[in-house]
């Protein structure tokens, strides 16, 4: 009895890990891949180019960062619209200020 | 304020000459914050198309890499063919519509004798029928092209996995599963890019999509709140323009969309042949 019990708990244990190794070495070989076709793709030229277009609304945002984090799945949307939301009360704002201005300027005269 | 001074005058001839004098005044104010759009609105467009040349035939080699041969080979022209007529007619033609249309609803509104109201309208409804036009056609041409071709290249792709598979001895299923692998990492890499590219068209329009937005509704608040104390005419002036921010506004919106719905089919065609596997 004592034997068998040992020896459930060594295939359990066997079966977990060896899935577990099995996963990490897919995903290690996967990183892999991708890594290799980002090189001869020249993708760094694309995000290079990509930055440049997007510096001026999302300056401190990495493009590099995002096709990492969409490689993976985890796009952070949130600062996004933030920084959207942002610009558009930037650009309210801005509004708002001119036409204070020109109604003040049209009361003085 | 300007118009009780035009009142206040008593000579006719006067009071008229001052009136036209203010309403150039006017013009002259709105035509330079409008001149300021619309270089800002060609910008942006020249961006989109610009971006779009090195984004698309990326897209197209990754999808070539999931195995979408036949899909890639057929959407490459037409995509980037659609997409640079589209840009040059809102550049060269759409644009300069506006222009014009705006141009005369204002000189119809300085006299009551010249009026070349409705033909200002005319333009405006139609740069706003071509633009409908246009992105139905890109919409429509893309999807169903990507869509006859994407069951051909999933069908190709499974019969060379399982020839593969079972012809080579030994190592056959072995070598089907890593190219299995290399197309499944191709395919991530492709919808990654795809995503970058939406973030980036976005960054592009944004900040004159938001621009627009803010001065349609600073130009219509106008209208509305100088209504009982101005002019007609300043009113309608000020309503026009509005009108004008708002084609304006549709342009740029189109053409964005145009471009994020291109991307999305781009990937979505390319993924949906995977689902053969």
């Amino acid at each position: 009895m004592r034997y068998k019990k040992i020896l459930l708990f060594f295939l359990i244990f066997i079966s977990i890990t060896t899935k577990t190794f099995s996963t990490d070495t897919n995903n290690a070989a996967d990183e892999e891949i991708i890594n290799s076709q980002k090189e001869s793709f020249g993708i760094s030229g694309f995000i290079q180019e990509a930055e440049q277009y997007s510096q001026d609304v999302f300056a401190d945002i990495n493009m590099s960062d995002i096709l990492n984090s969409a490689i993976v799945g985890e796009v952070d949307n949130d600062t996004l619209w933030k920084k959207i939301i942002n610009l558009f009360g930037t650009e309210v704002k801005s509004m708002l200020k001119v036409l204070r201005y020109n109604f003040n300027h049209h009361s003085c005269t | 304020m300007l118009k009780a001074i035009s009142e206040g005058l008593e000579n006719k001839t006067v009071s008229q000459v001052t009136y036209y004098v203010q309403y150039i005044l006017l013009v002259a104010l709105i035509m330079t914050n409008f001149s300021e759009v619309i270089t800002m609105i060609k910008e942006s467009i020249q961006n989109l198309v610009g971006f779009s040349y090195t984004l698309i035939p990326l897209l197209l080699t990754l999808m070539m890499t999931t195995g979408n041969i036949a899909s890639a080979s057929m959407i490459q022209p037409v995509l980037l063919i659609l997409i640079t007529f589209i840009g040059s007619v809102i550049s060269n033609f759409l644009l300069p519509m506006v222009l014009i249309g705006t141009s005369l609803g204002i000189v119809s509104k300085i006299s009551s004798r010249i009026q070349v109201d409705k033909i200002a309208k005319f333009m405006k409804s139609g740069v706003v029928w071509i633009l409908g036009i246009s992105l139905t056609l890109f919409v429509g041409i893309l999807s169903l092209e990507g869509n006859l071709t994407s069951s051909v290249d999933g069908v190709t792709a499974k019969t060379a996995k399982a020839a593969v598979s079972t012809v080579i001895p030994v190592v056959g299923k072995i070598l089907g599963d890593s190219v299995d692998a290399v197309i499944g990492c191709a395919s991530i890499l492709k919808n990654a890019v795809g995503l970058v590219g939406v973030i980036v068209v976005i960054a592009i329009c944004v900040m004159p999509i938001l621009k627009l937005t803010v001065l349609t509704i600073t130009y219509y608040l106008a209208s509305a709140v100088c209504e009982p104390i101005a002019d007609e005419k300043i009113v309608s002036l000020l309503s026009q323009m509005g009108d004008t921010f708002k084609v304006l506004l549709a342009m740029l919106i189109s053409v964005s969309v145009m471009l994020i719905i291109g991307i999305a089919i781009v990937v979505k065609i390319s993924n949906s042949s995977l689902m053969y596997r």
